[in-house]
């Protein structure tokens, strides 16, 4: 028959498991401690601290919870709150032993731009090294934030204002006609459209202003264009200055002119018996008005033809007259 | 000179072309508008004509521009004449401000109260209408254009209300006609279609069917829709009156193609109507 193997604790005598028990519970106990110390010291419970005092109009976010920060390190917190013989709101924080050589004659404290909304904290700027540290029990200046009252007194000229706008706004939408605003919006796209298609022509080096820009060759001709112009208008300045006797001599005509027009009056006496004779110059007239006005209807449909072109196109009104139908016969 | 520079350079050759039209922007638009109307127009487009001219009005209406509403009215009363749309015409020509019409709108106003008699084929009421016109013009003076138009209008109305007498009008015609060294293509095709008429009324019809032959081979070079099919319908007129039937249909059969093209549901009923009595 096999006999089994008891555990180590039965052959125990009760003194050694009463012993056994003491170690674990003073283990735990000893660890304990040993965290409540850590604890304590990261703490800094018992830490020597120094007071100061502030005094501020309101304490608004500021509790006795409230960290007190130099230099982006916690150094202290606020310990006591009340309200002074004047009324204003007595504030006593303290701050680390250790941190204390930070605050000098020169620090200034202020209220962090979050305390409106909560989690308030007092940043003291650290002094100067050459200045004495503030002992403790003093006093430091602490700029107040910008409090809500302040803070809608500001904005609200610029709700007024914003109100105003928005109803000059409203009063200009209203005015903006929905038809017009799809009428230009679709002559824009007709626009972009031709920009697009004048910017293609324009890379591919067609037209004046595509070869101006791709073609080397037009460039060096435009180059020595402008420089003929150049020695063109110089050319033109000397014959400028040098008209200016010429302008002279044509005051002094112009003065005989007037002796001379006492003659013509006699002539045109004269012209007056030659005009029994012009009925016959007009029917001969005629002829060479049908030549005219072939002419001149050719003229216009080329006239027509370039006011179509851009630059003459934005730059010439169209007349009223040709805004009707034009008149054709009965059938048509 | 680099190539900003050059560009800079004819920016401002641009701007040296002449002073840029500085109306408030409703002028311009409503002339845009006037002028795509014009177009569609002569794209024979009457319907996107008669909204743009219908447009315009209402624009010049809302700055009480009166000349631009009168030019845009004067168009839509065209249009509809175009379309043989006879109730939109009498309704236009009552609405319209009479009393602010200038002359040459006047003028413009009495010719359309013309082409609506005329279209009605109430010939003698379009031939008295037409006849304060007719005082305005000298045939002692060289021919204008305007005055050729109206000549030709009181021979084509003299010759459908009186077919025996000879028409002074046809005659003034083309006497203007004969004073112009190259006269228009566009008068020369007219002045067939008017004698045509004349040989029509005179029995004369190889002539007439020649002639207006002629005329009909220059409105298609032009593409002339309604020319076109009004001188298709003078052809059936001929081919009609020589009892041949089957010609007749033919050509009443272009004409209605074109009609329908048109959209002009009056002329697309009365052509209907004649081919219901042809075999």
């Amino acid at each position: 028959m096999k006999t089994s193997k008891v555990h180590y604790i039965h052959s125990l005598s009760y003194s050694a498991k009463d012993r056994l028990v003491g170690v674990f519970a003073m283990i735990a106990i000893l660890a304990m401690l040993a965290l409540f110390a850590v604890k304590i010291k990261s703490s800094k419970m018992f830490a020597d601290v120094v007071h100061y005092h502030t005094y501020m109009k309101t304490a608004q976010g500021i509790s006795t919870d409230t960290i007190v920060n130099i230099s982006g390190i916690d150094v202290g917190r606020v310990s006591a709150l009340d309200i002074d013989s004047n009324n204003k709101i007595h504030i006593e924080f303290f701050v680390y032993k250790d941190f204390q050589k930070l605050l000098r004659a020169d620090s200034k404290g202020e209220l962090n731009k979050l305390s409106l909304v909560g989690n308030a904290v007092i940043i003291i700027k650290a002094g100067s090294v050459k200045l004495p540290m503030l002992p403790d029990g003093a006093v430091i200046a602490v700029e107040e934030p910008v409090t809500t009252d302040d803070l809608i007194a500001g904005i609200t000229p610029v709700i007024k204002n914003l109100e105003s706008l928005v109803y000059d706004l409203t009063n200009i939408v209203s005015a903006v006609n929905p038809k017009a605003v799809s009428n230009s919006a679709s002559d824009l796209a007709d626009i972009v459209s031709n920009v697009r298609q004048l910017s293609d022509h324009v890379t591919e080096g067609k037209g004046t202003l595509g070869r101006i820009l791709y073609d080397k060759s037009q460039e060096q001709s435009v180059n020595n264009s402008l420089l003929l112009i150049e020695k063109s208008l110089s050319g033109v300045a000397t014959r400028i200055n040098e008209t200016q006797p010429v302008i002279e001599n044509v005051n002094k005509l112009s003065i005989q002119s007037q002796q001379m027009l006492g003659d013509v009056r006699q002539s045109l006496q004269h012209l007056d018996k030659q005009l029994e004779l012009v009925p016959e110059l007009i029917k001969n007239t005629n002829t060479v008005l049908n030549h005219s006005r072939t002419v001149l209807e050719s003229t216009d449909q080329t006239l027509k033809g370039a006011q179509k072109v851009w630059p003459l196109s934005n730059a010439i009104s169209t007349p009223s007259s040709d805004l009707l139908i034009k008149e054709r016969s009965l059938d048509e | 000179m680099n190539k900003v520079q050059l560009i800079l350079l004819c920016i401002f050759l641009a701007g040296c072309v002449s002073e840029g039209d500085t109306r408030p922007a409703p002028y311009l638009k409503g002339e845009a508008l006037l002028q795509q109307g014009l177009e569609a127009y002569q794209h024979d487009n009457f319907i996107q004509a008669s909204e743009k001219f219908t447009a315009a009005f209402v624009l010049y209406q809302s700055f009480a521009n009166t000349k631009g509403m009168l030019l845009a009215q004067l168009n839509l009363i065209e249009t509809a004449l175009a379309m043989d749309d006879f109730a939109q015409v009498t309704m236009g020509l009552a609405r319209l401000d009479k009393q602010e019409l200038e002359p040459a709108l006047q003028h413009k106003l009495a010719l359309l109260e013309v082409k609506l008699a005329y279209q009605q084929q109430n010939y003698p009421l379009a031939l008295q209408k037409l006849q304060p016109l007719l005082i305005e013009i000298s045939p002692q003076l060289p021919a204008t254009d305007a005055a050729l138009t109206l000549w030709a209008m009181q021979a084509q109305l003299q010759l459908l209300t009186q077919p025996q007498l000879s028409s002074t009008g046809l005659a003034l015609f083309q006497q203007g006609l004969s004073q112009l060294v190259t006269p228009s293509p566009y008068y020369e095709a007219l002045l067939k279609r008017l004698l045509a008429q004349v040989a029509l009324n005179q029995q004369d019809y190889a002539t007439a069917h020649t002639v207006l032959t002629q005329a009909l081979a220059y409105y298609q070079a032009q593409a002339n829709r309604r020319a076109i099919a009004n001188c298709l319908e003078d052809l059936a007129a001929i081919a009609a009156a020589q009892h041949l039937k089957n010609q007749q249909k033919q050509y009443l059969l272009k004409s209605l193609a074109i009609w329908t093209w048109l959209n002009n549901e009056y002329k697309h009923q009365l052509l209907q109507n004649q081919l219901k009595n042809l075999p």
